[in-house]
């Protein structure tokens, strides 16, 4: 390659530490999410609100895909839901390389095919984030990981990445930048995020969050304040991934932001999902001193 | 394969994963933006990849505004019913206009939400289904509800007449379906 910047960004070896924590992350909240599934069988089953034939019908046109990736009859859903989360389970920690990879992930996004009116943001987020997590090689850490052992890879060597990895680790890191991005321009058309009235709507809604917050109007200066540095932190977020410096302070706010939204608002699974993508935007050598010190805070030697 | 070669393999390789990655950065920076020239402009070249990947998705959490309360209620007539018995009201979600936070029950409110984005859902997906829950029923009477959450500025400037102030109770939707001879209606 003769374009040094674009071999170097997208092709060199990187260290797989974050990508190691983000699969391990991601898997086990989809595990859990996957495992709350299983009470909404009847959802994904011939006695669903959408029958299987008309669901991808329910794609407008321009948006409908080629091909459904529900390969399984209805009768089938329960079997291949718990085989997809055995399989899921076995893919956290590390066992299977790329090909049970792939498969998880057609699976996946079968399940969201199959009743696209259930889906969750977090199930189609995650459905995006796998994509480039499937496709990366499985990061050595993960063969021989154990938070309990001294000499693990986590600790001792700087394994690299294959080229191909290394591109889809960009891509991910990119794609979670743009999806921030997009949900402040998203806002910004809202006449209520505009104004600064927004998150008065969601706090005054008892759909939306589980807990009276109505007292919040006697500090009503709190909620344009808020709305405002919510929509600067989303459209800022890609900027803010540049410089290292910045980009930490950033990652701070937005775990303390998605905290917010999940305990408020009761949904952990959106929340999880992107914060288990932070991992890729951390140094892996700074990943790798937190897991070291927080092993000798524990004491496993 | 001598060393030459397998160089060689590797930049075609790149070159070829280069292509692949500039045609992913713009389904990625564009798909977001269904309404934009350019993907009308494009569209034919990366709907169909976008599609399949699960990428045209569009990146609106609690925007362009955050939604109101709202809820389906619904009412089913048994068949044969006495004519003085009352139906009683049943609701999507359950909780009416609270909750549901349980995750599970989350997806119902969440197929409700999708439901009712286009109005031609509720006779094509949410009748049938109602009539196939209850197939004790002869005849249902759906509607969809918003209560609208009280203004922030009436809440704070005019407090004693901000729930007056504002609309109680919005009907999006006022069907009565027929279970008995109901054909589901295509998309």
């Amino acid at each position: 390659m003769k374009c040094s910047f674009w071999q170097k960004f997208w092709f060199d070896p990187v260290d797989l530490t974050g990508v190691a924590l983000t699969r391990m992350a991601l898997g086990l909240t989809l595990f859990v999410t996957y495992l709350f599934r299983f009470q909404n069988m009847n959802l994904l089953t011939s006695e669903a609100l959408l029958p299987k034939e008309q669901a991808l019908l329910l794609f407008p046109e321009m948006m409908r895909p080629a091909w459904s990736w529900t390969f399984w009859p209805d009768s089938w859903s329960l079997a291949v839901h718990g085989l997809f989360c055995l399989g899921l389970f076995l893919w956290v920690f590390g066992v299977g390389g790329r090909a049970l990879g792939v498969l998880l992930w057609i699976v996946h996004m079968g399940f969201l095919q199959r009743n696209y009116a259930i889906v969750f943001g977090a199930d189609v987020m995650a459905g995006i984030f796998l994509f480039y997590l499937v496709l990366i090689e499985t990061p050595p850490q993960m063969k021989n990981f154990s938070f309990f052992k001294k000499n693990n890879l986590f600790i001792t060597n700087l394994p690299t990445s294959d080229f191909i990895s290394t591109a889809l680790l960009r891509l991910l890191q990119i794609q979670l930048s743009v999806i921030y991005a997009y949900t402040g321009f998203e806002k910004l058309k809202g006449v209520t995020w505009w104004d600064g009235t927004a998150l008065w709507s969601i706090f005054a809604n008892p759909q939306m969050v589980w807990m009276d917050l109505s007292f919040i109007k006697n500090i009503s200066w709190i909620l344009p304040a808020m709305a405002f540095l919510t929509i600067v932190f989303e459209i800022y977020f890609p900027a803010a991934m540049l410089s290292k410096k910045v980009r930490y302070y950033w990652l701070v706010a937005g775990i303390f932001f998605h905290i917010g939204i999940g305990f408020l608002m009761s949904l952990w699974a959106f929340s999880l999902v992107i914060l288990s993508i932070y991992f890729v935007f951390i140094d892996p050598l700074d990943l790798r001193r937190l897991i070291l010190e927080m092993r000798q805070k524990l004491a496993f030697k | 394969m001598t060393k030459d070669d397998g160089s060689r393999t590797r930049y075609l390789i790149k070159t070829i994963l280069s292509v692949w990655i500039i045609y992913h950065l713009f389904c990625i920076v564009f798909m977001p933006n269904s309404s934009s020239y350019l993907l009308r402009l494009m569209g034919d070249k990366v709907l169909p990849y976008a599609n399949v990947l699960g990428l045209n998705t569009s990146w609106n959490f609690f925007s362009p505004d955050p939604a109101h309360i709202m809820y389906f209620q619904y009412n089913i007539t048994k068949k044969n019913q006495d004519p003085n018995e009352e139906s009683p009201d049943f609701f999507i979600p359950p909780e009416k206009n609270k909750g549901p936070f349980g995750v599970s029950e989350r997806r119902i409110m969440y197929a409700m939400r999708f439901v009712i984005i286009d109005q031609r859902r509720v006779d094509s997906l949410l009748g049938p289904w109602i009539c196939r829950m209850h197939p004790e029923a002869a005849n249902i009477h759906v509607q969809h509800k918003i209560e609208p959450i009280p203004m922030l500025d009436n809440v704070i400037f005019d407090p004693e007449n901000a729930t007056q102030s504002a609309p109680s109770l919005i009907k999006m939707v006022d069907r009565d379906f027929n279970c008995q001879d109901l054909d589901e209606v295509s998309l």
